[in-house]
């Protein structure tokens, strides 16, 4: 799908993720300051998808590193259970991720995003979406 | 507290299929504690189902909302007007709360999309079990706080039934069950009442339980009759 630029949003910590993204500002990607992994709910995701996103990453603090104890690892038991519903409603469960990153790691967040975006340009766009 | 599960999306989608004007409706209490109808889950439920119709090619209009309670008619009629404006409403409330809806909307298609499972609370976070059947005649007293009715897997009165095996029940199969009678034995032994294992209950006044119909209590001390 070389013609095809996927949107992908990505739901960032304020403490860790959001620091790297919005010095980042990469083409097609919409970062979304929230105030800990924890805090994701099943159906911000699913809005993001609503509104038009190819890909949602969910991205939090590194294991043990988060600012409210467990709110990273709460994130990643809401994604799954997020891929669950996706694949319920016949949607690609792989269009969702969940990745730990560090404020300070700026070349893994770069990283983790190109790899995410590369993938949804393969996949093409949502499931349902009309190509515009 | 009554536990529900929200029914499986599958089925949703399929029950609301033929509506283009769907109104899932949470209920903030019991539904809302144990995680599977409240604001939050409805606000998911509506974004699944539209995220399903987009993908089927069949849109559909479809709002979150919720109630404080839905099985009262004082927390259910604020929604009148929104009422009018959707073909069908999702509840995301308990059995009773649909049928709350019904009576008090009989225009309108109700349809639930929870499985009300039973009467429980949370044992952790995530973790829920029942622990009373609402049999009308309590006999916690004698048994200390656990009940037989529900946790003894045939709601024996005079256990344990013999098949008990470490403390699990003789029904337990992948799934471990725990003995409700070992459990009674052991807080009696705690509380020094074991003298109760030796009592012979007699058979219990089943009347009082959901055999005979739906049951009613009425109260004349708390009615309200107009003009009084
Ligand atoms: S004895 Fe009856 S009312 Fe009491 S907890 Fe058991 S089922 Fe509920
Ligand atoms: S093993 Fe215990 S819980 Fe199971 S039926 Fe017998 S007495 Fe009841």
């Amino acid at each position: 799908m070389a013609d095809f630029n996927p949107s992908l949003v990505t739901l960032c910590c304020e403490n860790s993720a959001f620091l790297v993204a919005e010095e980042e500002n990469l083409p097609g990607v919409t970062p979304v300051k929230i105030p800990c992994g924890g805090q994701v709910e099943h159906y911000h995701i699913l809005n993001a998808f609503d509104q038009g996103a190819d890909g949602v990453m969910v991205l939090a603090c590194l294991k043990e590193n988060c600012k409210h104890f467990w709110g990273n690892d709460r994130a990643e038991k809401k994604v799954n259970y997020v891929k669950g519903m996706l694949e319920n409603i016949g949607i690609n469960a792989e269009r969702l991720a969940y990745s730990p990153v560090a404020a300070n790691n700026e070349y893994k967040y770069g990283e983790l995003v190109k790899e995410m975006y590369d993938k949804l340009k393969e996949m093409g766009p949502m499931e349902g979406k009309v190509k515009k | 507290m009554i536990i529900g599960e929200r029914k499986p999306l599958e089925e949703v989608f399929d029950r609301t299929s033929s509506f283009n004007k769907i109104l899932v409706l949470g209920c903030e209490t019991c539904v809302a504690v144990c995680l599977a109808g409240g604001k939050k889950e409805a606000e998911e439920t509506a974004e699944a189902i539209s995220l399903h119709r987009k993908k089927e090619n069949q849109p559909v209009e479809v709002k979150a909302e919720s109630v404080q309670r839905q099985c009262e008619f004082e927390f259910i009629d604020e929604f009148k007007d929104l009422m009018n404006d959707y073909d069908v409403v999702l509840s995301l409330a308990c059995g009773v709360g649909v049928q709350t809806m019904v009576d008090r909307y009989p225009e309108k298609i109700v349809l639930p999309g929870l499985n009300t499972t039973f009467l429980g609370y949370p044992l952790e976070q995530g973790v829920w079990m029942e622990n009373c059947q609402a049999c009308g005649d309590c006999v916690l007293d004698k048994t200390h706080g656990i009940c037989p009715i529900t946790r003894c897997t045939k709601s024996m009165l005079n256990g344990p039934c013999g098949g008990s095996s470490e403390g699990k029940c003789e029904i337990s199969g992948d799934i471990e069950i725990e003995c409700g009678w070992h459990l009674i034995h052991e807080r009696l032994k705690a509380l020094g009442k074991l003298d109760y294992m030796e009592e012979v209950e007699p058979p219990k006044n089943w009347s009082t339980s959901f055999h005979g119909g739906p049951r009613k209590i009425v109260r004349e001390d708390v009615k309200i009759v107009r003009g009084e």
